[in-house]
């Protein structure tokens, strides 16, 4: 495995009196050129978790490191390696992009010039008139680029797609590929179950504050295998399905996943008796659902 | 700091402009009438001098009203309230806005999203405030001089200046409360505003109402009203209780700022 780039440490949060934990020792790993997908339901923790790291919330008790810095203590030095975006970012509305981005740019230091203007021109962005009159898209346009315009080695970003057009998420999409593979280590929290499929390298879900499930997100995991759904004449059936791992069942109607090759599932699928059979890919979202049940 | 000082200056230089248009006119009507007291200074201050002792102070912390003269024109109808008045109003309106509106817009995060300490981003705000009452006060001080001139207000200029700064100062010091306050992150905005303007304007009546009762006395010492005489600078005295209590409540308030923020949860 790559260095970690973000490291937590039973990183825990409790704000103030709260009876319950916003974070539970939270222990993760991300190595360079990773995309880390954070899934959970509104109030799961995933904020909680970025802010922590930014050091805009105190941890209760563990740590967390950033390019080897201690999130903490060295949270100064720590904001020269990481590019960070808030959910529902928040700009200045009298402003105007360009301003802002000089502004930002002049507190960050170590901007290239150059660079920048690539990625405004990339993104589109509305950059001469006052933020209050932009759309939600044009402005988290402006907040990706605040994130991205030094170059950092770690990005957090907190639903970063939230509010672009499709074209403007492939435009994004092809610029974290181009920060994988630099090196850049991501950690984006989503609630789009397909995103994450798509973009991250590994997925983290996070319920009540403690991260319940982390899964590599690629072709030789469970995610991408077939379903069947299969329709059965009558009840009866084979006690053992070779091959085939029963995901559910009402009544006649059987969701199977098969465990091994495809023709060892197909063979014994044959000596079902059939009514009716489709196809489907696992997928995030049963992932999901299978950890969040109803709440989903 | 420069960068970020520079920013609020740009951000907020409608507002400056227009509470020093508000300053100016109050300058300009108020030595507007300074002739024709000065004219009919004798019987004026023979009839507001019947007034009872808490009611002259109210106007000038003074007991005796003297209108008529320039210093006792300029402390009672300029320094002592009117000036404070606004300049109080800003300085505590802007000292709470500074972190709370950034920090209820979650526009901090963008700041502290960069490589600066929470301290440099107190500072950097901080001198913003600064230099906002800072143009503020100077361009007034500048009309009081070429008013004051027009209406034969003989003042030595040095002596306009330091009672300029101090009253700048002595209000600024309420701002440094509500930022601090703030920053210290277990107030709103909006009740740090308003606890800092009680202690002001409290402290007000409270220092001068002391010369009515003679219980307020011991309490009144603890108005930072009490320390505010812009008489004295005026007449070229020393002020060294009204420099103890504004070196006193900026460190206060600078040390609880600072320690307050460096760990704090942003909300």
């Amino acid at each position: 495995m790559a260095t970690a780039a973000i490291t937590a440490h039973k990183l825990t949060k409790r704000y103030g009196t709260a009876p319950t934990l916003a974070l539970d020792d939270l222990t993760l790993q991300i190595p360079t050129g990773e995309i880390y997908g954070y899934l959970g339901a509104n109030g799961a923790g995933k904020s909680t978790t970025l802010r922590l790291l930014m050091n805009f919330l105190q941890p209760t008790s563990g740590s967390a490191e950033i390019a080897g810095l201690d999130s903490v203590r060295e949270a100064v030095d720590v904001k020269r390696h990481v590019g960070y975006l808030a959910g529902d970012v928040a700009l200045y509305p009298k402003a105007t992009g360009r301003e802002l981005l000089d502004y930002l740019a002049a507190l960050q230091g170590s901007v290239d010039i150059s660079y920048r203007r690539k990625l405004e021109k990339r993104f589109e962005a509305d950059l001469h008139k006052p933020i209050e009159t932009l759309s939600k898209g044009n402005r988290q346009k402006l907040g990706i680029l605040q994130a991205f315009m030094h170059q950092p080695a770690v990005l957090i970003l907190d639903e970063p797609t939230s509010g672009l057009d499709p074209l403007m998420q492939e435009v994004f999409y092809e610029t974290l590929r181009e920060y994988k593979d630099r090196g850049a280590a991501v950690l984006m929290s989503s609630h789009n179950l397909a995103e994450a499929q798509r973009v991250c390298d590994r997925i983290g879900i996070i319920k009540h504050g403690k991260l319940i499930r982390e899964q590599s997100v690629g072709e030789d995991t469970e995610l991408g295998k077939t379903i069947f759904r299969v329709v059965l004449k009558s009840g009866k059936q084979a006690a053992k399905l070779p091959g085939l791992k029963v995901l559910s069942r009402e009544g006649h109607v059987l969701r199977l996943q098969a465990t091994g090759s495809l023709p060892a599932a197909l063979k014994t699928l044959s000596t079902l008796p059939l009514a009716d059979l489709t196809t489907e890919q696992l997928n995030l979202e049963d992932e999901f659902l299978e950890f969040y049940g109803d709440q989903a | 700091m420069k960068t970020m000082v520079l920013w609020e200056l740009r951000q907020r230089k409608m507002a400056i402009f227009w509470w020093t248009v508000v300053s100016l006119v109050l300058v300009a009507v108020i030595l507007g009438i300074y002739p024709s007291l000065h004219h009919n200074a004798q019987v004026l201050e023979k009839t507001l001098n019947q007034l009872p002792n808490g009611i002259r102070q109210l106007k000038n912390g003074n007991s005796s009203l003297d209108v008529g003269s320039p210093v006792g024109f300029l402390n009672s109808q300029l320094f002592y309230i009117t000036l404070p008045l606004l300049y109080i109003i800003l300085t505590v309106t802007r000292g709470s806005a500074l972190v709370g509106r950034e920090e209820q817009s979650h526009t901090l995060e963008l700041l502290l999203a960069r490589p600066i300490s929470r301290g440099q981003l107190l500072a950097g705000k901080a001198a913003s405030l600064v230099l906002e009452l800072g143009i503020i006060t100077t361009i007034t001080t500048l009309a009081i001089l070429g008013l004051g001139h027009l209406v034969d207000i003989d003042i030595a200029v040095s002596r306009l200046i330091i009672t300029s700064v101090y009253t700048a100062l002595f209000c600024l010091s309420f701002g440094a409360l509500s930022f601090a306050l703030v920053a210290f992150g277990r107030l709103t905005k909006r009740s740090s505003t308003a606890i800092a303007v009680t202690i002001a304007f409290g402290g007000y009546l409270l220092a001068s109402l002391s010369g009515l009762s003679h219980w307020l006395v011991n309490p009144a010492k603890l108005a930072p009203y009490h320390y505010f005489l812009p008489v004295n600078t005026l007449q070229g005295y020393a002020v060294h209780g009204l420099d103890s209590y504004l070196i006193g409540i900026f460190a206060l308030t600078a040390l609880a700022a600072y320690f307050g923020f460096r760990h704090r949860d942003i909300d």
